[in-house]
Formats: C-alpha cells, sequence, structure tokens
C-alpha cells in the first residue's frame, strides 16, 4: 500500500489507515514535540492533540508537497498554539549576537544531553531556537508566528544560543574533570 | 578541539532525530477518534432534527397560508350581510396578512441557513470519560528497518533526562507487563481530558460573558385545544363539536444568559386563540339569549344548539359553526435550563409563567352563506395567566447569530370567569437570535 493510497483511507475515516500513518510518522513527530516542548510529558500531549488535528483536517491535504513537511507544519502550530494561549511569550528585547562559536569535544556530546538542553530554555527562546535553527523558519516568519517582532526574535535567537554555549561549556569541563 | 558554531553543532547532532512515544499516546489518540466517530453520529442526528423542524416550519406556513385564504372566501361571501363589525374582522385578518408576510419574508432565511445546508463542522474533540470506549487492540510503533540507519533515541533507555516524569510512569516503561498498560490506558485520556475540557470551557465562558444578551424576533404556530369537552359559550353547547384552530403568535423576545446553564427570557407576544363549536344550529327569533354573548345589534339569530339535539326543520341559513377569537398581548417570564450544548448545537428545558392581557374578544357566526360577528363573550377575563412549559434547540450560525425551535405548550388559568372551560395551546416557536 502506497502513501498516497493510505493517505486517502484516513480522509475516510478508516481506523487501521489512520493506525498506520501513526506508525509511520509517529517517530518523527515526537521528535518535533520533544524539541518544542519542556518534558515528555508535555511533548506526549502535544503529540496527541497535533495527530487529532493531523486526522481532522487530513482531507484538506490535496498530495501537493511533502506530506511529512504538511505534518510537521502542524504539529509545530499546535506546540505554539499552547504558549499562545499560555500568555508566557513576553519577555524584553535584547541585543542580538550574530554569530556564537564553542569549544567542545564533539564526539563526548550525545543527543539525550542537547535535547535536556534544549528543554530547559526558557518557553519563548526555545521556540525561537528550534523554529529558526532546526526547522528553517526565518525571523520574519518566527515574528508571525509568535506575534513577536523580527528583533525580538534575533534576540531571544542570540540569548537561546549564550545559554546553551554556557552549559555545553560547563559539561566540557566536568567532562575534563573527569579525565 | 576547533571553535564550532553552535547552530550548526545543534543541527548536525540532531538531523533525522527519531523518537518513538509510548504505547499509551496512540491508545488516546485511537479513543479520542472513536469519540470523534460518535460524536460525528449525534450530528447526523442533529441534521435529521434539523431537516425535520425545517419541514414541520413550511407545513405550518402553508397551513396558515390556506387557512387565511378560506376565511378570505368567507368574508367575500359575506360582504352582502355587512355589519359595522364585519370591519373589525377585516382589520384583525390584515394583522393576520402581516403575520404571514413576516413569515414569508423570513423563510427564506430560514432556509438559507438551516442546519440541512450547514457543512458539517467538526468541533474540537471532547474526550469524556462516561463512555466506556470499545477495548483497544495496542498498536505500537515498531521502527520500520529503513529506518533503522538513522539516529535512534530510546526514551526509555535514558532515564536520567526524564527526572521530572512521575514514578508511576516509569514504573510503566520499566515494567510492561499487561496489567501495567491497561492501567496506562485507563489513566492517560483521564489526564488529557481533563486539560482539554478546562480549555474548552474556559473559552466558552469567555465567549458568554462577551455576549450575555440576546434579542429575537419570534413567530409560532399555535394549536388550541381544552382540557375540559365543555363549550366556553354555553352549556347548552357542550354537546357540539369542539375544535382548536391553528393561529399565529408573533413578538419579540429577550434572552439574558445569567450562567453557563441558565437563561431568562421575556417579550411581548401578541396571539390570537379560536375555539370552533361546530355543527349547530341557530335558531331564530327565540326568547332565550345564549348566556355568554353580549349581543350586538345587528344578528336576528337569537339562540343556537347542537345540531344533533334539535329534531325540526332546518334551513340552509341555520347551520354552521361558532367561531370564537380571543387575542392577548402575552408578556412571558421563562426559564431555561440547558441540558447539554456544542459550538454549534445547544439544548434547553423551559419552564415559566405568562401574563395575558386581552385585546380580541370576537364570535363569529358562520353558516353555509354569511360570517358575521355575534358580539363578544362576556365571560373571558381581562387579564389571565399561563403556565408553559417545554424545550428549546439552538442551532449557532456563528457567534453572534444563531436559530432557536422551541415546542411549548402554555395551560391557560384563570381564562373564564364562569366556565369549566380549561383551554390550552400548544406553540412551535421560532426565533432568529441576535446576541449582544
Amino acid at each position: 500500500m502506497t502513501l498516497p493510497q493510505i493517505i486517502e483511507d484516513c480522509k475516510e475515516n478508516k481506523p487501521e489507515a489512520q493506525a498506520m500513518i501513526y506508525e509511520l510518522f509517529a517517530p518523527k513527530l515526537m521528535a518535533i514535540c520533544f524539541k518544542y516542548s519542556k518534558n515528555k510529558q508535555e511533548a506526549e500531549d502535544n503529540l496527541h492533540d497535533g495527530f487529532l488535528i493531523i486526522f481532522k483536517k487530513i482531507d484538506q491535504f490535496k498530495h501537493k508537497g511533502s506530506f511529512e513537511g504538511w505534518m510537521k507544519r502542524i504539529v509545530i502550530n499546535c506546540t505554539l498554539q499552547k504558549y499562545r494561549k499560555k500568555n508566557v511569550l513576553q519577555l524584553t528585547q535584547e541585543e542580538a549576537q550574530e554569530e556564537i562559536f564553542v569549544e567542545v569535544e564533539e564526539s563526548a556530546l550525545n543527543i539525550d544531553d542537547l535535547l535536556y538542553m534544549i528543554q530547559q530554555l526558557p518557553n519563548r527562546y526555545r521556540l525561537v531556537f528550534n523554529l529558526y535553527v532546526l526547522d528553517g523558519y526565518t525571523h520574519k516568519q518566527i515574528g508571525n508566528m509568535l506575534n513577536i517582532s523580527d528583533g525580538t526574535s534575533k534576540s531571544n535567537l542570540s540569548r537561546a544560543k549564550l545559554i546553551l554555549k554556557n552549559k555545553l561549556e560547563n559539561k566540557e569541563l566536568k567532562n575534563q574533570n573527569t579525565f | 578541539m576547533e571553535p564550532k558554531n553552535i547552530e550548526r553543532l545543534f543541527q548536525e547532532k540532531l538531523k533525522d532525530l527519531e523518537i518513538t512515544p509510548d504505547s499509551a499516546v496512540w491508545n488516546t489518540i485511537e479513543t479520542s477518534l472513536n469519540q470523534k466517530k460518535q460524536k460525528g453520529k449525534y450530528f447526523i442526528w442533529f441534521r435529521f432534527a434539523g431537516i425535520a423542524a425545517v419541514a414541520l416550519l413550511g407545513f405550518f406556513i402553508y397551513n396558515n397560508y390556506n387557512v387565511s385564504n378560506i376565511e378570505k372566501i368567507l368574508e367575500d361571501n359575506s360582504i352582502t350581510n355587512t355589519t359595522p363589525i364585519l370591519k373589525e374582522n377585516i382589520k384583525e385578518t390584515d394583522l393576520e396578512k402581516l403575520v404571514r408576510k413576516t413569515i414569508i419574508e423570513s423563510n427564506p432565511n430560514l432556509i438559507v441557513n438551516s442546519p440541512t445546508v450547514q457543512k458539517e463542522k467538526i468541533t474540537q474533540q471532547k474526550t469524556t470519560q462516561k463512555t466506556a470506549s470499545t477495548p483497544i487492540i495496542a498498536v505500537v510503533p515498531t521502527k520500520s528497518e529503513s529506518s533503522i540507519d538513522h539516529k535512534k533515541f530510546d526514551i526509555t533507555q535514558s532515564k536520567s533526562i526524564f527526572n521530572e516524569i512521575s514514578e508511576s510512569k516509569q514504573a510503566v516503561l520499566a515494567n510492561k507487563n499487561t496489567a501495567q498498560i491497561k492501567k496506562a490506558k485507563t489513566t492517560a485520556p483521564k489526564d488529557k481530558l481533563d486539560l482539554a475540557d478546562v480549555l474548552k470551557e474556559k473559552e466558552e465562558e469567555k465567549e458568554l460573558k462577551k455576549y450575555s444578551w440576546a434579542i429575537a424576533p419570534t413567530v409560532s404556530q399555535l394549536f388550541s385545544s381544552t382540557l375540559a369537552g365543555n363549550s366556553s359559550i354555553d352549556a347548552s353547547l357542550d354537546q357540539a363539536t369542539k375544535k382548536g384552530n391553528n393561529s399565529t403568535s408573533y413578538g419579540v423576545r429577550i434572552a439574558y444568559q445569567a450562567s453557563k446553564k441558565w437563561q431568562f427570557q421575556t417579550g411581548i407576544h401578541q396571539l390570537n386563540l379560536k375555539q370552533t363549536t361546530e355543527d349547530i344550529l341557530f335558531i331564530s327569533n327565540s326568547s332565550s339569549d345564549l348566556f355568554g354573548i353580549s349581543y350586538s345589534d345587528k344578528p336576528s339569530i337569537t339562540d343556537a344548539v347542537a345540531n344533533d339535539s334539535f329534531i325540526g326543520f332546518k334551513t340552509d341559513n341555520s347551520e354552521g359553526s361558532i367561531n370564537q377569537t380571543y387575542g392577548y398581548i402575552e408578556i412571558p417570564f421563562e426559564a431555561k435550563y440547558g441540558l447539554f450544548h456544542t459550538n454549534i448545537f445547544s439544548f434547553h428545558l423551559i419552564g415559566g409563567v405568562s401574563t395575558l392581557f386581552l385585546t380580541t374578544n370576537n364570535l363569529q357566526i358562520e353558516t353555509r352563506n354569511t360570517s358575521y360577528s355575534a358580539g363578544e363573550a362576556t365571560n373571558l377575563n381581562p387579564i389571565n395567566f399561563t403556565l408553559n412549559f417545554g424545550s428549546n434547540a439552538e442551532y449557532h450560525f456563528n457567534k453572534k447569530w444563531y436559530f432557536d425551535i422551541s415546542p411549548m405548550i402554555k395551560f391557560q388559568t384563570n381564562t373564564f370567569d364562569t366556565n369549566t372551560n380549561k383551554p390550552y395551546f400548544f406553540g412551535m416557536y421560532t426565533g432568529i437570535n441576535y446576541k449582544f
């Protein structure tokens, strides 16, 4: 069975097709939820809500462009929606710093640690960092999505990167001490 | 160790990341989807209800139109016997024409906006635990072989990250025996439902606060009848066939949303009730007057009996019926209690009282060839009350506009001062409401 066929079956609300879509894409979408959320519980909630929206709106998907991309956008929007509702996005604007470098032993870094660092970021820093760095949105797009100015998005990104740099360097120090 | 751009570091490390969610997540999604389907069934039911309501409305309008036509013909016939009181009748029918006009004018709206035409909108999923879901066969996502190359991040193995996860959850992860999975199945959806419910309720509360008043022009078809079979006109007509006629009520209603469940409404309605006593024989020049009628000058007919009980000579003009019309201005005060509601539909129970002020009082005698007023009924009280019961269904087009239909039964009390005839009427009230 091909993906377009499965999608068409989903449009008819066939349970097997819905289960297949979940099976195929849940890990990738869970990874997105994981990056955008504070913790696993929140990530699972977002995945749940995201999939319900996907199945509800699947008849709007007309096989133009990537299905995975379409689902990703829904899931990202779904996570952003929560923060818009909670109104936790009000932070002050600071000077943006473009490029930030860090000296670390890459092989010593594991993905769990990196994800944990992202999750620990304040809400809006985390969202901006994810949107810009990991999912390739522009500051203008992010500004529209989060209802903030381009400048705020830039300064948030810069702050996020500085926090991550500190964490990485602290970790590096700890690693060196253990040797 | 070279300095590395922090963006690139994260991009490279987290590229093609996949994380397998707990199986409990799919279970809750599946439960939610099943409930959505069940909800879909309700919507189909609602659609049928909508169609039925529109059909019923159409029937009333058609019916009303026909009745008015017949009345007109009767009036035309009676022109030969013109009496001053006849003018009153013509006035009355003008009023009815106006009502008919308003119904017809508002009708296209009703049809255009009717629930049947509305595209089915699937509202936000409301996951309730009350309805037991069908047994769930868990589909645990397994990695497809093609994705083995991808970097994997297995949540279950990296406990260090999830210090914040509650102990019970960890127990489920660590020890995946069936009993505990079952537990996860039953507890997980509950958490989710609370969150969704709370959010939804908050939103609804907001909406309610915004627009707590609603105003609506209302139209209703009324069917009047009596609990007791005896005549409202005179005891001598107790035997005759009595029939409640259809009539129309119209007015304005204003409603106030006091809380999520309670609504109070009042307004002003004009209504005309009719009772026909059929198959009557009118006898001229009799010495005894009908008890309930104060005669106006013109009619020469002074007595009437039920046809069955009369033995003697009958002429064409002597057989006929008496139409009793009593019109009121109604001021209701009613409370509405919401039984359930979605974003589009809501259903309520209504109870209340109305005060009726008598405005029209006429007895119309109709024989084969003539129709004329026999005067006013003397036993009608100028003020009386009704006890109102009914239900109400609302269909919301958007935040500001909604259509509602409510079947109501109203029992009249204190209508006649000397009579045990207990009239009541059944009305199908419809209105287009504007919230503000």
